[in-house]
């Protein structure tokens, strides 16, 4: 799967750009130049300089340093919302189906509500409740995204769980446990997979607009969002400042877009990979005659 | 208990679940251990419920009200999910038609009857891969290690069928069900295919259930013969006096149809310059 992703140039391209990505979320903290709360007041709302090569803000903060450190948390936040949201939507996705009507109803009905729920207010309405802190953010987002990977997983596992060889494993004994292994996972995973990059990339934009409007991350701590927020007061001075966050951001929701749809191409049963597999095969056979 | 037969059915009844209609009505037949039993019938004369009753498996909707099916001494329309297990894949086995959507169409078929062997038996994982490809090489499929690696979709519809009576055939059952077995089929796979189970239940002393449509199938295979039409049956007994001397007016239509549309007729036709 990895290798029929790579080999698209979309795959690549996407990959390459997460890659670095992550690289800068992992090193960015050490490598940023300077410290990221420290401000110089010699040079409030510089431009751009060979010392300060992204300019500085408002308390003369350098701009490049906040960028790198603000992508660890930018990052991690977007991805622990997704994994909340894998969590709490893959797993009834899968049970919704094996355990029987009433559960399937009620999970039902309780996806579709947190599907009513507005975004930003419910996530408003978390920290309010939980405390103005990025875990308790990322929990809301987690619960309203979980619904979409509930609606995938459920449908996905659905048509197997139909199938005629599903209702033969359980005739001759197979537990639920052991036909979600062998035969639900495998088709459910590659559809998965491509809802979890696609909403990577739409928590990163959630938790852009969550910190943008200071919900999750208290203002010293930098992040992605919350950059965004700030330079848009200093606009007069410094018209280019909002470009440089949000430029990221784009790039790199760009990037796990492409990779959900690379993704998608990929594991596409009817798509090109079955065609020459089949394409060897009748080779082999031909071998064979 | 040799002399008593391996399959009794007696008066079975299959309703619908609101008992508005009767889909099989008062069926009885024995099939003697390592027997052969065709039923023939057009579709929607019950054969398919007949065969899914003794399989335990009556689809939603139906209910069996009466009628005993005894198997080996036991009375399996009583059975729960349960006391089924050690009986389904072990002592009865089923092939139905259209093989490829009973296996999983992501996993290799060799794997896949590994998995039923292993199941069944309490061989390790290389020695069910091994006794696989056996079976594969018993089913009349060439190159069986090459098979074992397959997809379902690179197998044709006769290799899928081998592979699914390989798969019914790896708990060693006492009784075979083929249902339909070889309609899907094309006439000459569907010979070869017929082969193969004519000589598995030699080898094997398999008892053998053959449902088809068609008359020819069920003359190559069974020793004994049931017709049946609209749930009920209309004649039974050894296959050649039925076939060759029917009494009652649907079977001689039935065997009717078949000389005028069959390629016998064709051929005396030709022959006679006609």
């Amino acid at each position: 799967m990895v290798r029929a992703v790579l080999r698209r140039p979309l795959g690549i391209v996407s990959a390459s750009v997460i890659l670095f990505v992550l690289a800068l979320a992992v090193f960015g903290p050490a490598l940023a130049p300077y410290d990221p709360f420290e401000g110089d007041v010699r040079s409030i709302l510089a431009g751009p300089s060979a010392e300060h090569w992204l300019g500085t803000d408002a308390l003369g903060r350098d701009v490049l340093s906040r960028l790198l450190a603000g992508s660890t948390l930018s990052l991690l936040s977007a991805a622990e919302a997704v994994g909340i949201g894998l969590l709490l939507g893959v797993i009834p996705g899968l049970l919704s189906v094996y355990l029987g009507r009433v559960f399937e109803w009620l999970s039902l009905r309780f996806m579709d509500s947190l599907i009513t729920l507005p975004f930003l207010v419910f996530a408003i309405a978390m920290t309010a409740l939980l405390g103005n802190g990025l875990h308790q953010a990322m929990f809301a987002v987690g619960i309203l995204v979980a619904p979409g990977f509930y609606r995938v997983t459920r449908a996905a596992a659905l048509a197997v769980a139909c199938s005629q060889y599903v209702e033969a494993a359980r005739l001759v004994g197979a537990s639920p446990w052991w036909v979600v292994r062998t035969h639900l996972w495998g088709k459910v995973a590659p559809t998965v997979a491509v809802a979890t990059a696609n909403m990577l990339g739409a928590g990163l934009v959630i938790v852009s607009a969550l910190t943008f409007l200071g919900i999750g991350v208290q203002p010293p701590e930098p992040t992605w969002g919350g950059m965004l927020a700030t330079d848009l007061g200093y606009l007069f001075q410094r018209p280019y400042g909002p470009f440089i966050p949000a430029v990221l951001i784009m790039i790199t929701v760009g990037a796990f877009n492409g990779l959900a749809d690379a993704l998608h191409d990929a594991t596409d049963t009817s798509g090109a990979r079955t065609r020459s597999r089949s394409r060897t095969n009748t080779r082999k056979e031909l071998a064979h005659a | 208990m040799p002399d008593t037969p391996l399959l009794q059915v007696t008066n079975l009844t299959v309703t619908t679940a609101d008992g508005s209609a009767e889909l099989v009505r008062g069926v009885s037949f024995d099939l003697p251990r390592h027997g052969t039993l065709g039923i023939v019938g057009e579709s929607g004369s019950g054969k398919s419920l007949t065969c899914r009753s003794i399989l335990g498996i009556v689809p939603e909707g139906c209910v069996i009200t009466t009628g005993e099916i005894i198997f080996d001494g036991v009375d399996v329309t009583a059975l729960t999910h349960k006391e089924w297990l050690p009986l389904r894949g072990n002592r009865i086995s089923a092939v139905f038609q259209d093989p490829g959507s009973y296996l999983n169409p992501s996993i290799p078929v060799g794997k896949q009857l590994a998995e039923a062997l292993r199941a069944t038996s309490s061989l390790g994982r290389r020695a069910a891969a091994a006794r696989a490809v056996e079976l594969f090489a018993s089913m009349g499929l060439h190159d069986p290690e090459f098979v074992y690696r397959q997809y379902p979709f690179e197998l044709s519809g006769g290799m899928l069928q081998r592979v699914l009576i390989a798969i019914a055939l790896s708990g060693d059952p006492d009784l075979l069900i083929a249902d339909e077995a070889t309609t899907a089929l094309d006439v000459t796979v569907q010979a070869e295919v017929l082969d193969v189970i004519a000589d598995l239940r030699a080898s094997r002393n398999l008892a053998l259930v053959l449902v088809s449509h068609d008359l020819a199938v069920v003359a190559q295979v069974c020793d004994t013969i049931i017709v049946m039409r609209d749930g009920v049956i209309v004649e039974a007994g050894a296959t050649t006096d039925v076939l060759g001397d029917p009494q009652h007016e649907y079977t001689r239509l039935l065997v009717d149809s078949h000389a005028t549309y069959g390629i016998e007729k064709y051929l005396a036709g030709e022959l006679a310059g006609v």
